[in-house]
């Protein structure tokens, strides 16, 4: 007896060891696990940094065998080499500061994901974090590259030409300019338009201690450079152009609507305040349509009187009667009285019933990268007189494309970190120099194929005249262009209109009800999406489709569905329509 | 993304839904591998009437991710065209099939823009934690 209970007792014992073993066992292997993908990480890194400090290696000297090339080749080796060996150098250090950012970058991303390092749950998440952490690398390598690519393109061009030598014309705005004949009227045209970046030490943004914009607000940066474009077409001259003398009381008007302060409307700490309000965190990264809404929001609201009507055609579709009807009805002339006087800005409309218009169409035009075949289309849009630009960017970067010359597009960038200023009335020194911040002579410019997908283009239509031949020009150019950017349409298409949509949404209702009765889809075991919405009429009919699309499942099929249903029932079709 | 299929056996599922189905075409719509502000879609396969339109569907996609009128949607045929709203699937379809015979979409809202020094962002999101 005695023995036997022993003999129990030890077996217990044993099963037991093998238990703890079986457990260190698992432990070891998922500690096994993770330190493989704890490896695989840390090689994909230093992978990446190797890569970067070979190309940094032979970027330096690709700068050396130049200056050598330069210094013995060239006939005054003094001057020019010293020159040419200052902006290499300086060349040299974006790249470093390229490199920097790239790893800050990085240290960010482990920051954001806890699981990056750490991932052991099972096998699928860590190999998802390890793609994840490919896709990052490789994004910001690509970035990287953009860099080098631009700072070498700088370096062979000299670095300091601001528009192409070509014969073609320079479009920026809508008009054309030869660079032979009219580059000084060009450099005015660019240095008109208001150049906003980021700014440092400005009063923190409400909820928050920010007090710069530093690598999140260019976006926002870029809807400023647009509305100040549209104020300063609506409120000033045709022919108006700035210079460091200028003190017009208009134009120190809409500068201080722009400025960096909680109460001016049209401010940084204002949109990113109007983003919040749209779902956009304060400091988060924002697209071109986010943007336009914000500002859409604060054009319109009772406090801020500019007479501008921001309209965005959602769904790259232009309805022209709803544009119209919305510029026709709301009458800017009566002031609310609540309206304080700081936020008016008021000059006589040269057409009285028509709210002037700022259109922007937001469009994606390709996935990670821009379709080619739509840069016909960009530059019809450019072409168009009434064009004030596009808001988009190249990757994570955000630009305010003003036109386009040959193959490359021009652009104000404002990634340029400023202090705080402020213009006033323009009357000292100090502010002069203030106003001089919020002007460039040079626009940049890059190839359109490094342009990002999400941009949204823009037209600032001063009179129904020009909204009309905004539509018909473009019209016409996209009939010839490869594909078009958008469309334009008199009304809304009444198959996806809103406001006819219950009754004809019945009538597909029940033609797919009539199909699927006819195919007996039920009886596979489809299900059919309505297309009727939530409103009373729709979802009635909606229920009579399914009623009927029941009763043919109850009814007996044939044998062509008989023999579909175990080939396609557990693929999962849905009808939709 | 796309699940993983042997050889021919889209093709023959093209087939089999095409002959069932002459009116309607088989599509793939799927949400775009970067996008992070649209919701996905809980199924993928759809058979779309050869009648409607792409803002139709449009339409549908905005109601079923329950997106409101500020949001925007974007699909992209192919990884590189924007279809025209007024155009029907059964146009969409002849040009743009693929040669397996379904119709691949993909939709995205816009990118959004920010610059080197994410770190602030990370800050922000961190302060915006302790404000709330």
């Amino acid at each position: 007896m005695k023995s036997c209970t022993e003999g129990k007792k030890t077996d217990i014992a044993i099963t037991k060891t093998n238990e703890c073993s079986r457990s260190t066992e698992k432990i070891l292997n998922e500690e096994k696990q993770v330190n493989q993908h704890i490896g695989k990480v840390i090689c994909l890194e230093i992978s990446f940094l190797v890569e970067y400090s070979i190309l940094l290696f032979a970027y330096t000297v690709v700068c050396f065998l130049c200056w050598l090339v330069e210094s013995v080749l060239i006939p005054f080796p003094r001057t020019l080499a010293s020159n040419s060996l200052v902006r290499r150098l300086s060349n040299w250090w974006k790249v470093t500061d390229g490199l920097e950012s790239s790893y800050s970058r990085l240290l960010w991303f482990r920051m954001q994901h806890p699981g990056y390092f750490s991932s052991h749950q099972n096998s699928t998440t860590s190999n998802s974090s390890l793609r994840h952490a490919e896709q990052v690398l490789d994004r910001v390598k690509k970035g990287i590259r953009l860099k080098m690519d631009k700072v070498l393109d700088a370096y062979l061009t000299g670095g300091d030409s601001d528009f192409p030598t070509c014969e073609s014309p320079v479009w920026i705005f809508g008009r054309s300019y030869s660079v032979n004949y009219d580059i000084e009227e060009l450099r005015r045209s660019v240095s008109s338009c208001m150049w906003i970046t980021y700014r440092k030490n400005f009063s923190s943004i409400g909820g928050t201690n920010l007090t710069s914009d530093k690598g999140w607000g260019c976006m926002i940066r870029a809807g400023q450079m647009l509305v100040a474009k549209a104020l300063l077409l609506r409120h000033l001259n045709q022919d108006w152009h700035w210079d460091s003398e200028c003190r017009d009381h208009l134009y120190l008007q809409i500068v201080s609507l722009l400025e960096d302060t909680k109460v001016a409307p049209l401010s940084l700490h204002q949109i990113a305040q109007s983003g919040a309000s749209l779902g956009k965190p304060i400091g988060s990264w924002l697209g071109p349509n986010t943007v336009a809404q914000a500002l859409k929001k604060i054009l319109s609201s009772e406090y801020v009187s500019l007479d501008i009507a921001l309209h965005i055609a959602m769904d790259s579709t232009v309805v022209k009667s709803e544009i119209k009807k919305a510029c026709f009805t709301t009458s800017g002339h009566a002031l609310p009285i609540s309206v304080p006087p700081a936020y008016i800005v008021s000059t006589p409309r040269p057409d009285a019933k028509w709210k002037p218009l700022l259109l922007v169409v937001p469009l994606r035009l390709g996935l990670s990268d821009l379709n080619e075949a739509y840069v016909p289309g960009i530059k019809a849009a450019f072409e168009i007189p009434q064009n004030i630009g596009i808001i988009g960017g190249r990757p994570n970067h955000a630009l305010y494309f003003i036109g386009y010359a040959a193959n490359e597009v021009l652009y104000l960038d404002p990634h340029t970190v400023q202090p705080t200023v402020f213009v006033s009335t323009k009357l000292t020194e100090v502010e002069k120099a203030a106003d001089e911040t919020y002007h460039i002579h040079k626009p940049g410019r890059m190839s359109f194929s490094a342009m990002d997908p999400s941009i949204a283009v823009c037209f600032f239509c001063k009179t129904e005249a020009d909204f009309d031949a905004v539509c018909s020009k473009l019209g016409e150019r996209f009939l010839v262009t490869p594909l078009p950017l958008f469309e334009i349409c008199e009304r809304r298409p009444h198959d996806w209109g809103s406001a006819s949509f219950v009754s004809s949404s019945s009538s597909s209702v029940k033609t797919s009800s009539k199909s699927a009765s006819k195919s007996s889809s039920a009886a596979l075991g489809f299900t059919t999406l309505s297309l009727g919405s939530s409103s009373g009429g729709s979802k009635s009919t909606a229920g009579g489709g399914h009623s009927i699309t029941r009763s043919a499942g109850g009814s007996p099929s044939s044998s062509v569905s008989g023999r579909s249903k175990s080939d396609v029932d557990d693929e999962d079709f849905e009808i939709l329509g | 993304m796309i699940p993983l299929y042997q050889p021919g056996q889209r093709v023959r599922e093209v087939e089999q839904v095409r002959k069932e189905y002459p009116d309607k075409v088989p599509v793939i719509i799927e949400r775009y591998a970067h996008e992070n502000q649209l919701p996905p879609l809980d199924r993928s396969k759809f058979l779309i009437p050869e009648h409607v339109h792409v803002g139709e569907l449009i339409k549908i996609l905005r109601r079923r991710l329950q997106l409101n009128s500020s949001q925007s949607i974007f699909l992209i045929v192919n990884g590189r065209n924007l279809p025209a709203n007024a155009s029907t699937f059964a146009e969409i379809y002849r040009n743009e099939a693929d040669p397996d015979g379904f119709l691949y979409i993909v939709y995205a809202s816009h990118e959004t823009f920010g610059s080197s020094s994410p770190q602030e962002c990370a800050m922000t999101d961190y302060n915006n934690r302790f404000s709330n």
